[in-house]
């Protein structure tokens, strides 16, 4: 078996090059890929490049998350609690974080930044959810064309189980979508 | 200016659909409206979470309109319900639904004023060949749920009943209900309670390696069939915390094992 070199050199989205603990840095399988399959970062010339999802911020939060974890002994209730903790950042971040994990297909991280943000976007109304997003909303002028295909009798049946659930516009829109889907 | 960025819609769909498999499936629909691209997204969701707690009106009609038009080419992997009021067709559109998407884990928990499943429920989940896991129960408040007498899970890895029955029927012979599940490696018995007096109950199955029997099981001693075959059996779990006597006669019944020499252990807490 080929010793384990002990460092990998990884460049960042904005070109700058570092060096990490090999052992950290494999938890992640794109770059476990890398080092294995195509002998990368073993030096500064052949840095691996990272995903442009990675920033510099992205990587050092991913590496602290690998860091916690890759150490044995630790009790489901020690990573348990450090998980919350570590998501508990702003929705702009735990986005970027999110991203980031993906790329570098680090699944524990994906499934626990997923279940916040599903977290954050649970039980609120669709504007709540785009003004902590900041999502811009390309549907509402939609609403008057399609509205004329409504069939009135689909719209009663259908409002008895959306009603009261959110504003009037968006109860059309939700209608409209079941509709004609 | 940096803090108005748009950071999810840099998400790609797949993630944005995996964020919705954590979500329940009433407020994954809403999503539809956020915007254009959001339209379509939660058609894909492979996990499926009802809770129709205080919303029996609203998911009776609901949960057929769902399925409806949820892309059928896609998968379901996880469904999760917890069943309030849930009406009978509903039920059974349910379990139909699972068995043609390729479901893989099932946890229904009924609550209280649960009528009994519809007695298409379980012949249409024995036919759900995707199915590896299955949690099944109903809450102590109510009676125990009746259960076929041999349970057809030819996939299923991992069963966890509780507060369920198992009948013997007429002739009352002993019950055996996990003998056709060929796979099943961990099986859970929880808060529950063996058939009619006058049956038997027991364990037999050929893969099994994990078992845990907790609380709340109601049985008289000798219902236990001193026949149960678990050649594989590996590992033990029995948490009785009402009653020590109990504890004492589970026990018991599994020594047979351990005279044969299989790795055993047991646990009280």
């Amino acid at each position: 078996m080929k010793m384990m070199k002990p460092y990998v050199w990884l460049q960042t989205s904005d070109d700058s090059i570092q060096q990490v603990e090999q052992e950290i840095a494999m938890f992640c399988p794109l770059i476990c890929q890398e080092i294995i399959q195509k002998g990368m970062g073993s030096s500064k010339n052949c840095a691996i490049c990272l995903p442009q999802q990675v920033s510099p911020a992205m990587l050092s939060l991913i590496l602290d998350y690998c860091r916690f974890h890759q150490v044995p002994g630790r009790s489901n209730k020690e990573r348990k609690s450090y998980d919350e903790k570590f998501v508990r950042i702003d929705t702009e971040r735990l986005c970027e974080l999110t991203s980031a994990a993906d790329s570098l297909q680090l699944k524990p991280l994906v499934d626990l930044t997923s279940r916040a943000l599903a977290r954050i976007i649970e039980g609120k109304t669709p504007e709540e959810i785009r003004d902590i997003f900041h999502l811009p909303d390309d549907l509402t002028e939609n609403v008057e064309v399609e509205e004329e295909h409504v069939d009135d009798r689909s719209v009663d049946d259908l409002l008895s189980f959306i009603n009261g659930n959110d504003g009037g516009k968006l109860n059309i829109l939700t209608i409209l979508i079941f509709v004609f889907t | 200016e940096e803090e108005e960025k748009d950071r999810l819609s840099d998400l790609p769909d797949a993630v944005l659909q995996h964020i919705m498999n954590f979500m329940n499936t009433r407020d994954v629909v809403r999503t539809c409206v956020l915007s254009k691209r959001w339209n379509n997204l939660w058609k894909h969701v492979t996990t499926l979470s009802f809770s129709s707690l205080g919303k029996v009106l609203f998911y009776n009609k609901f949960v057929p309109k769902f399925l409806a038009n949820r892309d059928a080419s896609t998968s379901l992997i996880d469904l999760n319900i917890e069943v309030y009021g849930f009406k009978a067709p509903n039920l059974t559109r349910i379990a139909k639904y699972a068995a043609q998407h390729n479901a893989q884990h099932l946890e229904i928990t009924t609550q209280y004023n649960f009528r009994g499943m519809p007695t298409s429920f379980f012949p249409l989940m024995f036919s759900c060949h995707s199915l590896t896991s299955l949690v099944f129960g109903t809450c102590v408040s109510n009676p125990p749920i009746k259960l076929p007498k041999s349970l057809f899970f030819p996939t299923l890895k991992t069963l966890h009943l509780f507060n369920v029955r198992f009948d013997g029927g007429i002739d009352h012979h002993c019950v055996e209900p996990f003998s056709a599940c060929s796979v099943l490696s961990t099986l859970t018995l929880e808060g529950y309670s063996f058939c009619n007096d006058a049956d038997t109950f027991c364990i037999t199955n050929s893969s099994l390696s994990i078992l845990k029997i907790w609380d709340n099981i109601i049985f008289s001693d000798d219902q236990l069939s001193s026949t149960c075959d678990l050649p594989f059996l590996e590992e033990v779990n029995i948490k009785i915390l009402s009653s020590p006597m109990k504890y004492s006669v589970v026990a018991g019944w599994l020594q047979y094992k351990r005279v044969r020499g299989e790795r055993q252990r047991e646990h009280v807490n």
